[in-house]
């Protein structure tokens, strides 16, 4: 429901770009002993602890409107949130509850790290990915549709068949990748010269391909990375291809081989995997740093290959056969709040730097 | 959601059929070699920029989002606005899911 299409049409963004303050959280937070914490039971927020709940709510945590109905201690999703509604409602409530500075809200004192979400260590370099699924017409490739996205082997089940469609794998699934500051800086040689040809440091080698790689990662909540035993074989190499003043520009070559290899008929495109998985992707990137600022100015990557298995998002439904699977790495500033959310579902608990 | 796909469809069609060599197009779920898939610097530019959102694909992603619940409720409170909240599961809402 939190991406489902049906509800953000241009109408509603737009309803939402000029009268709510839009935030996103965890379920995680929900058992913050802080102020957070505590606005969030207090308002009633905390009611059922499930992803993709949205709620219209006051400054006060007053709820004005919410897609998770509770009934006789079942809980059940609408298929929208009464926006328009809610907005209704919140212009009816007196101006001490809605009018600008009426409301105050305190400092947040001591904050509960444990639970609060993660934020990036300094020095940070934040790339921003996307995952986006394709299907293979012949030598063409194409966007899904509903009728590609089986629940079965032999596609007797599809989501264009489904009553309540939750259609969002079409999108591109977004996430992020963190390097640390002592990681970044050790992709950059002291010295480069052109034709210089170098294996990318094996920490960062190895998150980036069990991590976000890992075609489960965003695509059925498999996101804390793939066991060594799923990377069958993985290469990535970084050649100095230019080097100037002002500029140092870097290749990044690669390929990796994960999950199981797909069986005869999986690969004759008969049936929709449901129950093994595999993803057989190349690489390629294009870094490059400024010497003077030292910092990296493009880390561009592409990841291309064949994948087979589930990728329905959160309800598991496979493509039949296998089909591509593209991934993409670009810089992000890490000024605007959505570039720093957190890799994965990476938390205090489950820490996102060192091994796994 | 098909109705939303379809003006990207076409034209993502058409270049990637570039990016993997064109020829005729087969019926069924033919499986041509992965390495038909050319990923090199000629394409490199196409191929990130066709994998990243198409415009209007996913209009959430438009939203200025706060990750930050007691700084979206001061924000809020001063603008005299609701908060309007998503949550996620392990991760963050509008974070992989």
């Amino acid at each position: 429901m939190g991406r489902a299409p049906a509800f953000w049409t241009e109408e509603n963004t737009k309803l939402m770009q000029k009268n709510v303050v839009a935030v996103s959280l965890s379920v995680l937070e929900y058992d913050r002993t802080d102020a957070v914490g505590q606005f969030l039971r207090d308002s009633g927020i905390t009611t059922r602890k499930l992803e993709g709940c949205l709620w219209c709510v006051t400054p006060g945590g007053k709820i004005l409107e919410s897609n998770l109905v509770v009934e006789k201690g079942k809980t059940s999703f609408k298929r929208e949130i009464d926006l328009k509604g809610a907005l209704e409602k919140w212009q009816a409530l007196p101006e001490t509850e809605r009018a600008p500075g009426a409301v105050k809200v305190g400092a947040l004192g001591a904050v509960d790290r444990q639970h609060a979400v993660l934020t990036p260590p300094p020095g940070t370099l934040i790339l921003k990915v996307y995952y986006l699924a394709f299907m293979r017409e012949g030598t063409q490739l194409r966007y899904l549709t509903e009728d590609d996205l089986w629940y079965d082997e032999k596609g007797d089940k599809t989501e264009a068949k489904l009553v309540n469609k939750r259609i969002t794998t079409p999108q591109a699934h977004p996430d992020h990748m963190w390097l640390a500051e002592a990681e970044w800086k050790s992709l950059m040689p002291a010295n480069p010269r052109p034709g210089d040809k170098f294996p990318v440091p094996a920490g960062i080698a190895d998150r980036l391909v069990r991590r976000h790689l890992n075609p489960r990662s965003v695509y059925d909540g498999h996101s804390d990375g793939l066991d060594r035993d799923s990377v069958r074989a993985a290469e990535l190499s970084l050649t100095v291809e230019a080097v100037a003043a002002g500029k140092v520009r870097l290749r990044l070559d690669g390929h990796a081989k994960l999950g199981k290899q797909p069986s005869p008929t999986v690969l004759a495109g008969k049936i929709a995997s449901m129950d093994q998985w595999g993803y057989e992707p190349k690489l390629l990137g294009f870094l490059e740093y400024d010497p003077q600022k030292r910092a990296f100015t493009r880390f561009d990557m592409v990841a291309l290959g064949d994948q087979f298995g589930r990728v329905g998002l959160t309800i598991g439904a496979a493509r039949p056969g296998c089909q591509p699977l593209g991934i993409t790495f670009e810089l992000v500033k890490g000024d605007r709040p959505a570039d720093r959310v957190p890799p994965g579902s990476a938390s205090a608990a489950r820490p996102y730097f060192g091994p796994k | 959601m098909s109705t939303t796909k379809l003006k990207p469809v076409a034209g993502i069609l058409l270049a990637v059929n570039l990016l993997m060599g064109g020829g005729a197009r087969s019926t069924g779920l033919a499986q041509p070699s992965p390495d038909d898939v050319k990923l090199n610097a000629d394409t490199f530019s196409q191929l990130h920029k066709q994998i990243r959102p198409q415009p209007g694909e996913s209009r959430w992603l438009e939203l200025p989002w706060l990750i930050d619940l007691h700084a979206a409720r001061q924000k809020a409170a001063a603008e005299g606005k609701p908060l309007f909240v998503l949550s996620g599961g392990g991760a963050t809402g509008i974070g992989a899911c």
